[in-house]
């Protein structure tokens, strides 16, 4: 009857002292999170692996992006013959003119207004150079290649959105503001007969979207 | 033979007996309420970040798209938080001489990232992405609440597995292990 008990309370005073002699600082960071905290990378998060205590890398200096290199025609360059290319190279859907639409919503509206007429808050906010109007008729002079140039590259105080668009979403970009300004230049009924042509339906809100300011 | 023990340990050994059964019931089921409340899933805690930047100004303010900045989330696990130079347009004259944004010079002039405390975390086990959300039309604030009502960012959704799995059931979106965990 006795001995059990002695031997029960002697292995409790044991994993007590072990218990204790293991302090947590000593253990490694994150010991007792060892399942929640794992050895993956987490984008983002910093790490010792490389110089730049990044776990993200930095593409070393000059790098060409395979993207650009396998694109030196006028789908990727936005160039023809050392010229802006006159047409969109891709071919221009109703779904490709919503991408369009929805991303030029997104990356352009913000400064260049939802209707492609400069004026938007953050246009007003910003001092001279403001972004301008992309439906004055010298901008729906240039040729697309010109908008795809500058979507890719930027010009003065507007970055590239390169990073932020692939080259379909650029185009599909450039393809909407065609339209646009399309519908700047061309009276409202014949405007109303070129999107059926191209297959859009719901004409009356297309049309008020691209007057919106 | 006197009684070895007084009467009222017999009320003692009941009382006794009751608390056991109390604790062993209780303190599970108080445990498991806890990890239900904010304060153990972290909701709603704001969280203090190197850079005072507010959605309010950016989004509700100045009509900026949530893509704009996070703007691999259409394509991609993560939505990602957005690079310094993003915000040199906007700031090379608005607020670009403020001390609120002197962090954000420096990081643009030595190309070392900005450090942003993170606010939505899983943990190392679950494999979240973005893309598959987004692009089935669910919406962000699902997820996250009215970001462009926080002064800070807070956790807005539980982030436990019954939130996940829970929706998933009602969506019909895949429920086995393997979907959320490697
Ligand atoms: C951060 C604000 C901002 C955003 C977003 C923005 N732009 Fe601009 N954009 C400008 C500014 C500012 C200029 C004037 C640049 C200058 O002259 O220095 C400009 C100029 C232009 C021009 C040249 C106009 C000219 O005078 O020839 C085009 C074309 C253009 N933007 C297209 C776009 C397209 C396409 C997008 C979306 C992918 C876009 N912009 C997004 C700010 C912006
Ligand atoms: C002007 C750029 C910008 C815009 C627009 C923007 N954000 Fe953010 N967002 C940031 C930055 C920078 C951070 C990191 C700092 C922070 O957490 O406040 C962030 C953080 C977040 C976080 C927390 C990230 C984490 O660590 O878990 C969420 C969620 C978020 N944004 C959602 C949104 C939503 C939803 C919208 C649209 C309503 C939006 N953001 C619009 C720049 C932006
Ligand atoms: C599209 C333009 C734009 C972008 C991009 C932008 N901001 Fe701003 N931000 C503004 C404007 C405009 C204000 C001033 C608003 C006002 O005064 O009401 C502002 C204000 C601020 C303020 C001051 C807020 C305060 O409390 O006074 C901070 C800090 C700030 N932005 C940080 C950032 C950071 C960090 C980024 C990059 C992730 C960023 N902004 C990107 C337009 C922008
Ligand atoms: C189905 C729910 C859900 C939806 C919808 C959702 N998010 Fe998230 N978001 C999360 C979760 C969960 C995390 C934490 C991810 C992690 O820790 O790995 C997160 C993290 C983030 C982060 C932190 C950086 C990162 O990627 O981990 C940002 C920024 C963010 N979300 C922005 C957005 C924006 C903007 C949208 C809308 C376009 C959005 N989220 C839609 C659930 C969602
Ligand atoms: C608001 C509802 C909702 C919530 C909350 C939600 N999901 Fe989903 N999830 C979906 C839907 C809808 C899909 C797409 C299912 C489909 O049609 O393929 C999906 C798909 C996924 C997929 C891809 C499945 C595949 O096809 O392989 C993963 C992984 C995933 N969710 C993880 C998570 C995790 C982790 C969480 C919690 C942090 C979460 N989800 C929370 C609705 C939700
Ligand atoms: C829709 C996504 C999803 C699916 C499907 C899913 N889980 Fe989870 N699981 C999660 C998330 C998110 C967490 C993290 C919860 C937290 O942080 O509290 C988690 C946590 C866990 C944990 C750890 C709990 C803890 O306390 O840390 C276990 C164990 C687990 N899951 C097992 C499973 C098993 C077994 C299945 C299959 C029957 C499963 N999960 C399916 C999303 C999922």
């Amino acid at each position: 009857m006795r001995r059990p008990c002695v031997i029960t309370a002697a292995i409790f005073a044991l994993a007590l002292f072990v218990g204790a002699c293991s302090k947590s600082s000593e253990r490694e960071p994150g010991d007792f999170e060892r399942m929640r905290i794992q050895q993956r990378d987490e984008p983002y998060a910093p790490g010792e692996l490389f110089a730049n205590n990044e776990r993200l890398r930095q593409p070393p200096a000059g790098t060409v992006s395979r993207e650009s290199e396998s694109d030196t025609g006028a789908i990727g360059s936005g160039m023809q013959a050392g010229r802006m290319t006159a047409v969109v190279p891709l071919s221009i859907t109703p779904e490709r003119l919503a991408l369009g639409q929805r991303k030029y919503t997104v990356f352009c509206a913000v400064c260049h207004g939802a209707g492609g007429f400069g004026g938007s808050i953050v246009a007003v906010n910003m001092g001279a150079p403001r972004p301008p109007s992309l439906r004055s008729a010298a901008m729906a002079a240039k040729a697309p290649g010109y908008f795809f140039v500058i979507a890719t590259h930027g010009i003065g105080r507007m970055p590239g959105y390169a990073p932020q668009l692939t080259v379909e979403e650029r185009w599909a970009v450039v393809a909407y503001i065609e339209q646009l300004q399309r519908s700047t230049t061309t009276p409202p009924e014949a405007r109303a007969d070129s999107l059926r042509a191209l297959g859009i339906r719901r004409i009356d809100s297309v049309l008020a979207s691209e007057q919106r300011r | 033979m006197a009684a070895p023990f007084p009467r009222w340990v017999n009320t003692l050994a009941r009382a006794t007996l009751i608390a056991a059964v109390c604790t062993l019931v209780g303190v599970p089921v108080a445990l498991m309420a806890w990890v239900r409340t904010p304060n153990a899933t972290r909701r709603f805690q704001p969280v203090a970040q190197p850079i005072a930047f507010d959605h309010r100004i950016h989004v509700t303010g100045q009509h900026i798209d949530c893509q704009y900045c996070h703007f691999s989330v259409e394509r991609a696990a993560s939505a990602g938080i957005p690079p310094s130079s993003t915000c040199v347009p906007c700031h090379s004259t608005v607020w670009m001489n403020s001390s609120a944004l002197s962090l954000v010079r420096q990081s643009v002039a030595t190309g070392t990232p900005l450090h942003w405390n993170r606010v939505n975390a899983l943990p190392g086990f679950v494999y979240f992405n973005h893309a598959i959300h987004v692009n089935k039309g669910i919406k962000c604030e699902n997820c996250h609440g009215r970001v462009e009502r926080m002064a800070r960012v807070y956790q807005a959704a539980p982030l436990t597995m019954s939130w996940c799995v829970d929706c998933h059931r009602t969506v019909r979106a895949p429920t086995n292990c393997t979907t959320c965990h490697r």
